[in-house]
């Protein structure tokens, strides 16, 4: 807990001090590190419900994609200004996950997962049959051609969603949430009210969520249903998560930060399918040799690193 | 169709707890593998190359399941649902590295041709694809109840230790169910090369729609997902007439979300305490 | 388990980390050998689909591009400001993902240091580039995102070479109003995306306007898998004409189902599809009577400085890739071309200088003539009608370039 709470405060500090950086770096680096934050971001959102408390949810892109459809509406069709567009956006996204949440998070394991993502998929559905939205053409937003305010604003929404995160796992809710994971029935003995715990996680994520997805929205300045319904981003929430470790405070950042980096040199290396098949091997690996992700070995250092535990574990998920 | 393509994929789940995303890869190449056959100096007719596409997925599935998937057979869901992602993104890919992105299809002589009864016009690609699908499906429930292996089958994915301590080779098992899985896609493969585009990508489509088939009919449940099969699609197309065409799949879906949470079971099934 | 068990499985990771090591290895060595950017060659940018969804047309449009780029290095490259230059593409992979379209354009000019932007495939990608490229203040053409929405912005960096969206399909109405029995009735089948809406806008407008009849009109989701219920209600109307704007997979799926179900109308014609090799190989006799809307055909009897004729073009192009060019190939290498010639007559490359060369273009190209609106759309070029007669593509409309008269009404199913 030391060395991970040192861990923590050094990246909040690394994150704030890069917001000094955009008259540094050139478009494509503020582009790329725009990028990442809102990955990060969305691991972080996605690590307070599937990664805290145990319920891999296949739909938070469900609430990207509403915060996105939230602002650009408010932007086009009402002319407000961003900052009450996206707060507008913040309060549906998350009022959308906790009206789906008192029944969606009865289910478990297998079933939450596909009730989950049939939402993701039949919310697509559903906007793209909205008038008020452009239908399947989608919606156009004003233009604000600086992009350092992107970065800004993503970075903004990452650092609050990591102290959040630290926040609730010093909490007592934080705790809930954990026994919730560990044994729901016993949590319940425990006098833990795991509905309202459950939905109040996931209403939170999906908040971030819907943030991040406002935000890409003025940035991109055109959405569509199935660039913010994207269930690639769903995807990555979850494989960052896994990289970084789930259930840790800043593991979500940490897997996305190597995703990226990896994707980034991989994506400028050359045009042919070959980067996606090497990304695809990189996560068997992740999956296979890094099951708790790599919080043990930055907070343990190389001491975590023991080939004979490695093997164990390896032997025990094979059949 | 969605019930070939539904069968295996449910199988797996159900015995196997995996929820295999490379599902629609496996179909992309049995497709694929008819298309090969039927453009070759065989001129092979899909229907015929069904079998020849389950030996091949069959070979295919084994391997990757006893190499790689079974590394983490026991770990979290998530962690097959990843693997089994990673391997779908992998297989799309290379085979677009080797067979190109153009867009491919097999146009038989009977391709078309419809049977009239009364005022209903069905085509026959339909009819034996409804046909092959209720054979195999039938073919499938007969092995697991009737074979030694298929009860070893049964009875690992109702007790693994103990089926281990019964002396069963449960690795062997896994990939033999997994490879059987396989087979049943290199069929919907087969089926799918009449009716679609073949493309690297065309297997996506199909996974969703298992998913949702495989739910409808209980998981695992052989007999369930071609039931689940016939039943999605007269919903898809009754949401169609009634909703619109642009509605079918929020109502289809729709349908879905009420069937986990009022008959987890499935449509078929009964509940288990 | 067992001993085996374990070192077969080191032995596993072994060698997949090998294949790893290797596959990194060889995609980076692959694109080692580039050109140098010495100062003899402009480099221009593309952010393409390379995989994904679009990977098909993606292709078909780099095609297009590298023709034109391995002709014009043969020839000695291109003359700008009294100065020859060689040319190069620099490509990446948007994944047929808009928002990574904008991240590689971005990278493009500011990491490349590209500064005249290929657009990439598809109206959603274009419209994410497109707000790049003006922020940047760097011209980009674009051979094929044809929304005409991506032009109601007031950009004034983006041009489309391509005839929009809304025109798409109108020719076959227009031919339909010279045949006789004149065809009356129409259904009209979308995809549920922003070009084919627009397709779909422009046919109904039209459609209304002229005298014709709309007796269904239908949207579907773009990623459909299944129209047999579409077709279904289709047939009781009984259309004369059956247009589809979508796809090349939908529009494979609607033939299929047509026949299926036994939809007989007089016309049928989709915006995208029929024009692509694939159409005719994966249908066969069955694309026979089919009509297509096409930015450009091989038949147009159009002069081009650069290639001479579109006959000569086309003949280039087949004996580089064996198949004939689609107007997926003709719009990219065109694209190039406008390119190549707003840069001569701007003797200059400054971004800004090429920019105005471009706005004030008017040329003709064996693509059709090139001069765009104050938006920076192409509406001086008309859209051809193709048809399929005999499994190859005939020019049917507009009259003046058509090669062949459109077989009408089409035969009954089976007689193709």
């Amino acid at each position: 807990m030391q060395a991970g709470g040192r861990l923590v405060v050094g990246i909040v500090i690394v994150l704030a001090l890069s917001a000094l950086l955009p008259p540094h770096l050139n478009g494509n680096w503020v582009h790329v590190l725009t990028l990442f934050f809102m990955m990060s971001s969305l691991a972080q959102a996605w690590n307070l419900i599937g990664g805290f408390t145990g319920y891999a949810s296949f739909g938070n892109v469900t609430f990207f994609g509403t915060g996105a459809y939230a602002c650009a509406y408010a932007m086009d069709a009402m002319r407000w200004p961003f900052w009450t567009a996206a707060l507008f956006a913040v309060v549906v996204a998350a009022a959308l996950a906790a009206l789906l949440g008192w029944p969606i998070l009865r289910l478990r394991g297998h079933y939450f997962a596909i009730a989950t993502l049939s939402i993701a998929v039949g919310m697509q559905a559903l906007v793209a049959q909205q008038e008020p939205f452009g239908k399947g053409s989608g919606m156009t937003l004003p233009i604000n051609p600086n992009f350092h305010f992107f970065y800004w604003v993503m970075l903004g929404i990452l650092i609050v969603s990591i102290l959040l995160t630290a926040f609730i796992a010093r909490s007592r809710f934080g705790y809930a949430l954990v026994a919730i994971r560990e044994n729901e029935e016993a949590a319940a003995v425990l006098g833990i009210n795991a509905a309202r715990a459950k939905v109040a996680a996931w209403a939170i994520s999906a908040a971030i969520t819907g943030a991040a997805g406002a935000t890409f929205a003025y940035w991109n300045t055109f959405i569509d249903p199935p660039t913010v319904f994207d269930l690639n981003y769903n995807v990555l929430m979850i494989i960052m998560t896994l990289l970084g470790g789930a259930g840790t405070i800043v593991g979500p950042t940490i897997g996305s930060f190597i995703l990226s980096a990896i994707g980034e040199y991989l994506g400028a290396q050359s045009i042919s399918p070959w980067h996606t098949v090497v990304l695809g091997a990189i996560i068997v690996f992740i999956v296979i040799l890094l099951p708790r992700g790599l919080m043990p070995y930055l907070t343990g250092g190389l001491r975590a690193f023991n080939l004979g535990a490695l093997r164990a574990q390896l032997r025990a998920s094979r059949v | 169709m969605y019930a070939a393509a539904a069968v295996g994929f449910s199988l797996v789940w159900g015995i196997m707890n995996v929820i295999n995303i490379a599902h629609g890869t496996f179909i992309m190449l049995g497709a694929y593998t008819s298309y090969w056959l039927f453009v070759g100096p065989l001129h092979l007719d899909p229907f015929l190359s069904i079998p020849l596409s389950m030996l091949v997925m069959f070979a295919i599935a084994y391997v990757i399941q006893r190499f790689i998937i079974n590394q983490v057979i026991r770990a979290p869901m998530l962690a097959t649902f990843l693997l089994t992602f990673a391997l779908s993104i992998m297989i799309a890919n290379l085979a677009q590295i080797f067979w190109s992105s153009d867009v491919r299809s097999i146009t038989t002589a009977y391709s078309g041709s419809s049977l009239a009864v009364g005022g209903l016009t069905i085509p026959w690609v339909r009819l034996w694809t409804l046909l092959v699908a209720v054979a195999l499906t039938l073919g499938l429930q007969t092995f697991m109840t009737r074979s030694k292996i298929g009860r070893a089958i049964r009875a690992t994915s109702m007790d693994v230790d103990a089926a281990r301590l019964s002396g069963v080779g449960v690795a062997g098992i896994y990939a033999l169910t997994f490879g059987i899985g396989g087979a049943l896609a290199g069929a919907a493969g087969a089926l799918a090369s009449v009716s679609y585009a073949i493309t690297p990508t065309m297997g996506d489509a199909f996974v969703v729609r298992a998913f949702i088939v495989s739910v409808l009919g209980g998981l695992g449940n052989v007999t369930g997902a071609l039931v689940g099969g016939l039943v999605y699609g007269v919903i898809e197309s009754f949401g169609a007439l009634f909703f619109g065409e642009g509605y079918k799949d929020v109502v289809a879906l729709a349908v879905l979300l009420l069937v986990i949470l009022f008959r987890p079971y499935g449509l078929v099934g009964r509940a288990t305490a | 388990m067992s001993f085996a068990n374990d070192r077969h499985h080191r032995l596993f990771a072994f060698l997949s980390g090998i294949t790893a090591a290797a596959v990194l290895a060889a995609s980076g060595a692959a694109m080692a050998p580039r050109p140098a950017a010495a100062d003899d060659v402009i480099t221009f940018g593309a952010a393409l689909s390379a995989t994904g969804r679009d990977a098909r047309e993606g292709a078909l449009t780099k095609e297009g591009y590298d023709f034109w780029k391995d002709y014009i290095n043969s020839q000695g490259g291109i003359k700008v400001g009294g100065k020859m230059y060689k040319v190069d593409i620099k490509y990446y992979d948007d994944a047929s993902d808009p928002a990574t379209s904008a991240k590689l354009v971005e990278r493009l000019i500011t990491q490349d240091n590209v500064k005249f932007i290929l657009a990439p495939y598809g109206s959603a990608a274009t419209f994410a580039a497109s707000a790049i490229v003006e922020k940047y203040q760097v011209p980009m053409v674009d051979p094929n995102g044809a929304a005409e929405k991506i032009f109601n912005q007031g950009y004034h960096y983006t041009f489309a070479i391509l005839s929009p969206a809304k025109k798409y399909l109108q020719g076959i109405l227009e031919l339909g109003q010279t045949l006789k029995p004149r065809p009356t009735t129409v259904a009209v089948l979308a995809a549920n995306d922003q070009f084919s809406l627009e397709v779909a806008d422009g046919i109904r407008d039209y459609a209304k306007k002229n005298g014709f009849n709309e007796v269904f009109y239908s949207t579907y989701p773009p990623d459909t898998q299944d129209v047999a219920t579409l077709l279904t209600q289709v047939k009781a109307q009984n259309p004369d004409i059956i247009l589809g704007s979508g796809h090349l997979q939908d529009s494979l799926l609607i033939m299929r189902a047509a026949k299926d179900q036994n939809v007989q109308s007089k016309i049928i014609g989709f915006s995208v599809g029929p024009s692509t090799p694939d159409f005719i190989t994966s249908l066969g006799n069955d694309s026979n009577g089919v009509m297509g809307g096409a930015q450009w055909t091989i038949t147009l009897n159009y002069t081009d400085p650069l290639f001479g004729s579109a006959a000569r073009y086309t003949k280039m192009f087949e004996a580089k890739y064996n198949h004939v060019p689609d107007y997926h190939n003709a719009e990219s290498t065109a694209a190039c071309e406008t390119f190549q010639f707003a840069l001569a007559k701007a003797g200059d490359l400054d971004p800004a200088k090429v920019r105005d060369a471009l706005a004030a273009l008017d040329i003709d190209t064996f693509y059709g003539k090139i001069k765009f609106d104050s938006r920076g759309v192409n509406i001086y070029k008309p859209m051809a009608v193709e048809q399929i007669q005999k499994n190859a593509h005939v020019t049917v409309w507009p009259a003046e370039a058509a090669n062949a008269k459109a077989e009408y009404p089409l035969q009954q199913w089976g007689k193709r």
